[in-house]
């Protein structure tokens, strides 16, 4: 009796299951893929065709052609801008995050407790309430309106260093240390040649983070930047389409930039973050499992 | 000693002759703060302008004022001059911790004030200083498809209530003649019969009018209210998908929009063939002797008041809202009179219009502009889109939520540091 009411109870648990799931793809994955295939269609089609409806290659090219050729391609330079600054940030963050980190992790220094809880006081500020004082400073230094300052500002992480912390006090086997210091390894040793080694995952997590948080950083560089040469995709972006009008109902206006290159610009800034997760998502789901299980 | 005073001599000599030159060669540079319409313009100036270079930033419209805010705050990389795409941002940037604008009372010649269209430069008067020059007017006109009209055998109103009854008698058969739930479209239906929905006190510094209890305001808000309930003003906005399929297949046969309607709206969304549309002068109300028209959007240009240049920097808002040559190529109409009527000649050879006299209705219409088209330090248009729009989309009416708009414009006026009477 027991055997034939056990399967039932597992294909109703496996229905709930499967019945979230695919609610969740539908609530999360419908306005992702409506994004694509609008990207397809034209102003027209938009407006008057069922939401799914595929555009054709002719509308995806004409909306192509306005919205990179809009003042002489600037959107390459915007889009060349934002990996300058998102490959730059990257470095800087993980020169600052894996040491300082593996610092925190392994080593007992006054005011190791202090700095930890201050990185966690830094992750968890609003972004928005470090931007004046960032602006203020950079100005101060002259670093306003140059690549170099937006990358030093786009170098803090302070998540990357929490991150890399728990990774090192919970996946790095004591007995290894120990090992290595027995055969003469120094400090300096020990970080380079046992710990680095070990620690791709969490590099490839960290960077990942923080590529995100940089590449699609809006407000850092709208207050940083004034120059629209120096513009990342976002700021330039938002310029482009909020000066068209074309989202605000005042499109009194001759610029070819309209709803469906919004949607393309769009997709322009989603799609690099989407490719490298893609690409590099069996390093960040190892780094995020890292030190789940201790021991 | 008098070794001294001869070398001093020779050497204030040699700095005055080498200062001399590098002012005869180096060239002024402005830094410009625009829009993305306005490139083109400020391109044609730096080209035409020898003595001076300018370094033009695109910002967008609505990060205006945040980042001139910042910019004032590091006193560096301040814009000599910025085009305003919004109205409103001309009363924030003459703020006292926001003190931006130049005062161009004096530094633009009365005369060349004089060529602008009936307050066309309204929103440029803040307390009775001309801050800035307004490059296009956008006041509101009647569109409609004069075939569709006349296949409906229904004359074209020319006053509000020959609308409303136009709107009773299509309404019910499934026409539809504009939106109520658009900001602007009920600001300017609400504001037609001189409502004092926040309106400046003439003669008396930073003092608005705001009084919607009277029958100029209650009669506007009826007639919205009977045109939603007979279905002749659409619950959807303007811009919507289904208000778009509506106009497209026929069933917006007229409708009140700002100037710039049948260029960027009609003709490319709504897609009406060519040979239909006509406009025709804003509509009163049976008790006015001319329309009170109020206007949707129009930008204008403005100037730091600490610019090292101020010459150039009144030269150049000056040619940007007033050469001839520059306007003429401008997407909307001209504020400048001389140049709005060079500008007038594209759209009179415009075949796509039924009728060659849409520029001088739109002419003809500027001069019933709302002088209470002024700039705010708080947007009326947000308070009206918070309070009767949302109003109405649970069931609410315009005559039940003036009360409630009333107390949110002067809580707002107020926060502003507003005097309201």
């Amino acid at each position: 009796m027991s055997t034939r009411t056990a399967p039932m109870r597992l294909n109703l648990g496996r229905f709930v299951v499967y019945a979230t799931l695919a609610f969740a793809v539908c609530f999360y994955g419908i306005p992702l893929l409506w994004l694509f295939v609008a990207g397809t269609r034209s102003e027209a089609s938009l407006l008057s065709d069922p939401p799914f409806a595929l555009g054709t290659w002719e509308a995806f090219t004409r909306t192509w052609n306005n919205l990179t050729s809009y003042n002489n391609f600037q959107i390459v330079s915007w889009a060349t801008n934002s990996l300058i600054y998102s490959i730059g940030g990257v470095l800087l963050s993980l020169a600052a995050s894996i040491p300082g980190g593996y610092a925190l992790a392994l080593s007992e220094f006054p005011g190791r407790k202090l700095i930890l809880l201050l990185t966690l006081i830094a992750m968890i500020t609003p972004s928005t309430a470090v931007v004046l004082p960032i602006f203020l400073e950079m100005n101060l230094l002259g670093l306003s309106n140059t690549y170099a300052g937006m990358i030093l500002a786009s170098g803090f992480f302070p998540f990357g260093v929490y991150l890399t912390y728990v990774y090192f006090s919970t996946s790095l086997p004591k007995g290894v240390m120990d090992s290595a210091r027995v055969d003469g390894c120094n400090r300096f040793q020990l970080f380079t040649r046992i710990a680095l080694p070990l620690a791709r995952p969490i590099i490839a997590l960290v960077a990942f983070f923080s590529f995100l948080a940089i590449w699609s950083n809006y407000f850092l560089a709208f207050v940083l930047l004034s120059d629209d040469k120096l513009y990342n995709l976002p700021v330039g972006l938002t310029a482009l389409v909020s000066g068209s009008g074309a989202l605000s109902n005042l499109p009194s206006n001759d610029v070819p930039i309209k709803k469906p290159e919004v949607v393309l610009a769009a997709i322009l800034v989603v799609l690099p973050v989407l490719l490298i997760f893609m690409a590099a998502q069996r390093f960040v789901r190892s780094g995020m499992l890292s030190g789940a299980e201790k021991g | 000693m008098r070794s001294f005073k001869a070398a001093a001599l020779v050497g204030g000599m040699i700095l005055g002759a080498t200062a001399g030159v590098a002012t005869a060669q180096d060239a002024v540079t402005l830094n410009v703060w625009s829009d993305t319409p306005r490139l083109t313009m400020f391109d044609l100036y730096d080209k035409t302008h020898d003595g001076v270079t300018l370094n033009v930033t695109t910002v967008a419209p609505a990060d205006l004022i945040a980042k001139i805010q910042l910019a004032l705050q590091a006193k560096s990389e301040i814009p000599d001059v910025i085009f305003m795409s919004d109205i409103g941002y001309t009363a924030q940037l003459s703020t006292r911790r926001s003190n931006y604008l130049m005062d161009l009372t004096d530094q633009v010649p009365q005369a060349l004030q004089d060529e602008f269209y009936p307050n066309g430069n309204s929103p440029c008067h803040v307390n009775g200083k001309l801050l800035c020059l307004r490059n296009d007017l956008a006041h509101m006109i009647v569109w409609y498809d004069k075939d569709a009209m006349a296949a409906l055998g229904q004359p074209v109103p020319t006053t509000w209530e020959e609308f409303q009854k136009l709107g009773e008698a299509l309404g019910p058969k499934g026409y539809v003649l504009g939106s109520a739930v658009e900001s602007f479209p009920l600001y300017s239906y609400l504001v037609s019969d001189g409502c004092d929905l926040v309106m400046p006190v003439e003669g008396k510094e930073d003092t608005v009018k705001i009084d919607l209890t009277t029958e100029a305001c209650l009669k506007p808000a009826r007639m919205v209210d009977t045109m939603i309930a007979n279905g002749s003003l659409s619950k959807v906005g303007t811009f919507e998908p289904d208000f778009v399929n509506l106009a497209k297949t026929g069933k917006v046969p007229l409708m009140v929009g700002p100037t710039w309607f049948g260029e960027y709206v009609i003709k490319p969304t709504y897609e009406w063939p060519a040979g239909k549309l006509v406009a025709a002068l804003p509509l009163k109300w049976d008790d006015q002797s001319q329309p009170l028209t109020w206007s949707w959007g129009g930008g204008t240009y403005g100037g730091w008041k600490d610019t090292a240049h101020p010459a150039e920097v009144v030269d150049l808002i000056t040619w940007m809202a007033t050469d001839v040559a520059n306007q003429t190529e401008a997407v909307t109409l001209p504020a400048h009179r001389p140049s709005a009527e060079a500008w007038g000649a594209r759209l009179k050879a415009d075949s796509y219009y039924a009728s060659p006299d849409v520029f001088d209705v739109e002419v003809a219409a500027a001069a019933f502009s709302h002088p209470g088209y002024t700039s705010l330090r708080f947007v009326v248009s947000d308070a009206i889109a918070k309070v009767v729009v949302q109003g109405l989309s649970s069931g609410g009416t315009v005559e039940g939520a003036l009360p409630a708009l009333q107390a949110e414009l002067i809580n707002l006026a107020k926060l502003n540091g507003y005097t309201f009477e």
